[in-house]
């Protein structure tokens, strides 16, 4: 029989304010930027604007891809003197938005349109005069190519980090995309599922047989390159983290987070509390964050300790620039000095800057 | 009496406490024309001596139910009666309690428990079905009144609820709002339904041509529409973080709100799409930016296509929208509904607060707003000890009227309990007989109750049908 609350004046109040305030992040802060330029232009509408891709060019600026009743690419600026977020334009003939590249001199979008899965290039932006005195974005065409083949859907793109590689997994083959025009070369035949990713130079791509495959330049393709561990690689399986290192972290479908490395395979760091995990990016230090859960997500770090599992850091809300609940995100970026993007999974969706807290250190003896 | 030579160019504030020594000594009732200006400081002021007797206002607490800690929700239901919602959000495990107004006998009858009628009693341990919100809508046809729940009580063995904090605990997590189809006719529930997991109901409306309810979603102000064919939900899209409190349906069935930077949003049935206006609601430019100034209270006019709305935000904003006219209509700040104050602080928007807008018979437009004459006065300070009234902190709820064709606005009486303070009104609504009631709250000064306000005959017998507002 449940009985009614009961407690001290002291306990009551400290338990209201956990309940209240401490449910929201509570490690390093987070900023919702809207997607436009703040005084200047009107927001992606809000149906227009669910975040589905980000990646960061070489001059640390972080470029989106939406989804929902139209595909817009995005150029977010957050340093120097910037601070905007500019509607390259929408992605003509696109249903569906899912990958997005920054090669050096080009954007590459993967979107899926009627004819399967295309590539749309935009060349990339320079840096802008100062954005708190003067601006001017000339508009720059998209090309839609071709399916990269036809009929098939695309699950997505991934880079080195010299970007002059740049791999695209489609339903039946892996392709490399040539970094200036996007045009496509195959590379060889797998049932691709999900997004792929590049570690060390090596690039990588779950099948739908529970294998990765792998390709280099030099060793080539590889459709059975390793096997993953023991878990739920379905749907959508595996999320790979944002990152730039030869290590990577990856979740299955049941919330179970691995260290990927080539040489070392895969290092089991602990389960999350709620799944699925949607977006994780990997700091400069090696910490990883990233959301799981439905409905309302839940943050999540996993230190640098591998002993120790992944902990709960709240709910996303940001209190400066737009006041607001982050409820849901799907991808992530790692941008140029150790601050992290989320992009939020919703409509209205905003990018989210994430500057993680300092670890804390050992005093000095 | 004519005084406007005496009294232009001084502030708001004095003149009413001018014009109210003037009653005391003179036993007439005066009172201030306020002109639609943009911003306070400008205003000039006229007043206009009121012929007709003042209203005679009367008090109905919820004395069946004096846990009830306020009234979110009060509405004309299909049947002509007024239905009014005693909620209870601040004590662990308590329940929403439906009450109607009974003409013969002169009181508030209870009809129904929430908690009850919806199997989700709070020994559950979740968190309880508190309250109705703004969400009761009519049902004409077959004679049914909607009603939806909302959430922020506490589950009984804790002394606080978040959404965020308990929504993937298992015991705890409120279950949803509870979406309860009423029959007035035969008095008994006919079925009940969870319209979305989770989450509260913050307001509700009712599209009978398309036999569709809609509701915006708390914590994650989603825009959700009800098949009532089917009963099915389905969720429309994401509005932004701060909750409006109203939603209104236009002449072409759709449905408006607004978001968190004072937008109007509005769902086209047709597109299946939600857009945003270009213009933000109006707010006080001083210290504003739009941002909060969501819609808190709207109602049609019962003639004209247009609908007259008051902002959630301290110093709300009256206005008036075309919903006819141009893309996203015309519209008319009138204004703001409460008093000057100083804009360094961040009052709250319980005691600077207007509502319970309602049209008469006599084509006026009534509702209700705070006024006070100390600075620090709070709705919920409790009285200083030893004092009979509780009224220490002179602030008070003002019944306005607003003329249609003139924009003039008068006061014409003034809210009083025994109790405590009375200055926020949620909800008003006209009964059969062309009474007008009101909803209060006040969380700290209970018991929580209806006013019911009698206007003089000529007004309350006036020739304007005011139809059945299909929104809470």
């Amino acid at each position: 029989m449940a009985t009614k609350h009961e407690s001290t004046r002291e306990e009551a109040t400290k338990l209201r304010q956990q309940i209240l305030h401490g449910t929201f992040i509570r490690e390093g802060l987070m900023v919702a930027f809207p997607l436009c330029f703040p005084g200047v232009t009107t927001m992606i509408p809000g149906d227009e604007s669910r975040v589905a891709a980000l990646d960061v060019s070489p001059s640390g600026f972080v470029y989106g891809l939406t989804r929902g009743h139209a595909c817009h690419l995005f150029l977010g600026m957050t340093h120097g003197a910037t601070g905007a977020v500019v509607d390259l334009g929408v992605v003509g003939g696109a249903v569906d938005a899912v990958d997005i590249c920054c090669g050096t001199n080009q954007v590459f979008s993967a979107v899926q349109t009627d004819r399967g899965g295309c590539i749309a290039v935009q060349p990339a932006r320079a840096w802008p005069f100062d954005l708190l005195q003067e601006w001017s974005f000339p508009p720059k065409p998209f090309t839609l190519l071709d399916p990269v083949v036809t009929g098939e859907q695309i699950f997505g793109l991934a880079r080195n980090p010299e970007r002059n590689l740049i791999v695209a997994a489609t339903e039946n083959g892996v392709h490399r995309l040539d970094p200036e025009t996007g045009a496509a070369e195959c590379l060889g035949e797998a049932r691709c599922s999900g997004r792929p990713v590049c570690l060390g130079g090596v690039f990588y791509g779950h099948t739908n047989d529970g294998v990765l495959w792998s390709w280099h330049p030099e060793e080539g393709f590889k459709p059975e390159a390793r096997r993953l561990p023991e878990g739920d690689w379905s749907h959508g399986f595996p999320v790979w983290a944002a990152g730039n290192g030869v290590e990577r972290c990856v979740a299955d479908a049941g919330g179970h987070l691995y260290r990927f490395r080539e040489n070392g395979g895969f290092l089991d760091l602990g389960k999350t509390d709620l799944t699925p995990v949607t977006a994780m990016a990997e700091s400069r230090d090696g910490r990883l964050f990233g959301c799981c859960g439905e409905g309302i997500q839940r943050f999540f770090c996993q230190g640098t300790q591998g002993s120790q599992g992944p902990y709960d850091i709240g709910c996303g809300i940001s209190l400066f620039q737009r006041r607001r609940y982050g409820f849901r995100f799907s991808c992530a970026a790692v941008g140029h000095d150790g601050r992290l993007f989320f992009g939020e999974d919703d409509d209205l969706g905003h990018l989210w800057i994430y500057m993680p807290a300092c670890p804390e250190r050992d005093p000095v003896a | 009496m004519a005084v406007d030579r005496i009294l232009t160019g001084v502030g708001a504030q004095d003149i009413e406490a001018f014009l109210r020594l003037l009653q005391k000594h003179f036993g007439t009732y005066f009172t201030v024309d306020y002109l639609p200006q943009k911003t306070m400081h400008a205003a000039s002021t006229r007043t206009k001596e009121i012929t007709d007797m003042p209203p005679t206002i009367t008090w109905y607490p919820f004395v069946d139910y004096p846990e009830a800690d306020s009234c979110w929700s009060l509405s004309t239901g299909p049947d002509g009666r007024v239905y009014a919602a005693a909620c209870c959000e601040g004590l662990p495990g308590g329940i929403a309690k439906i009450s109607r107004y009974n003409r013969e006998t002169d009181r508030l009858d209870f009809l129904l428990d929430m908690g009850e009628a919806t199997d989700d009693l709070p020994e559950s341990r979740r968190a309880t079905q508190c309250k109705i919100h703004y969400s009761f809508a009519p049902s004409p046809e077959d004679d049914i009144l909607y009603m939806a729940t909302h959430l922020s009580g506490p589950p009984i063995d804790l002394p606080r609820y978040s959404p965020w904090h308990f929504w993937n605990d298992p015991v705890h997590c409120f279950r949803g709002a509870a979406l309860v189809a009423y029959d007035t006719k035969r008095e008994e529930t006919l079925w009940w339904d969870t319209i979305f997991p989770k989450e509260g109901c913050r307001c509700m409306l009712h599209d009978p041509d398309r036999r569709r309810l809609y509701a915006l979603s708390y914590p994650r102000d989603h825009l959700w529409v009800y098949d009532l064919k089917k009963r099915t939900s389905r969720d429309l899209g994401r509005i932004g973080s701060v909750n409006a409190q109203a939603l209104f349906l236009d002449g072409r069935g759709r449905v408006w709100t607004s978001s968190d930077d004072g937008r109007l949003v509005r769902y086209d049935p047709e597109t299946d799409r939600l857009t945003r206006s270009p213009y933000i609601l109006p707010h006080d430019e001083r210290n504003q930016t739009g941002w909060h100034s969501v819609l808190y209270d709207a109602v049609a006019h019962p003639v004209e296509p247009c609908v007259y709305g008051v902002t959630w935000i301290a110093g709300p904003r009256l206005f008036r929208l075309w919903t006819d006219e141009g893309e996203w209509g015309r519209l008319e700040d009138l204004g703001q509904a409460t008093q000057e104050r100083d804009l360094s602080v961040p009052m709250d928007t319980f005691t600077d607060h207007a509502g319970g807008l309602v049209f008469a018979r006599d084509g006026m437009l009534y509702y209700t707003a705070s006024r006070w004459t100390n600075p620090n006065a709070r709705w919920d300070m409790p009285a200083e000890s030893g004092a009979g009234r509780k009224n220490t902190r002179q602030l008070e709820g003002v019944l306005r009227r607003l003329d249609h064709e003139t924009l003039e606005r008068e006061d014409v009486g003034v809210f009083e309990r025994p109790e405590g303070i009375s200055n926020y009104m949620s909800r008003g609504a006209i009964d059969s007989e062309g009474d007008l009631f009101f909803g209060m709250v006040n969380h700290s000064q209970k018991p929580n109750g209806v006013f019911r306000v009698e206007l003089p005959r000529e007004r309350k017998q006036g020739r304007v049908d005011v139809p059945l507002r299909m929104w809470g």
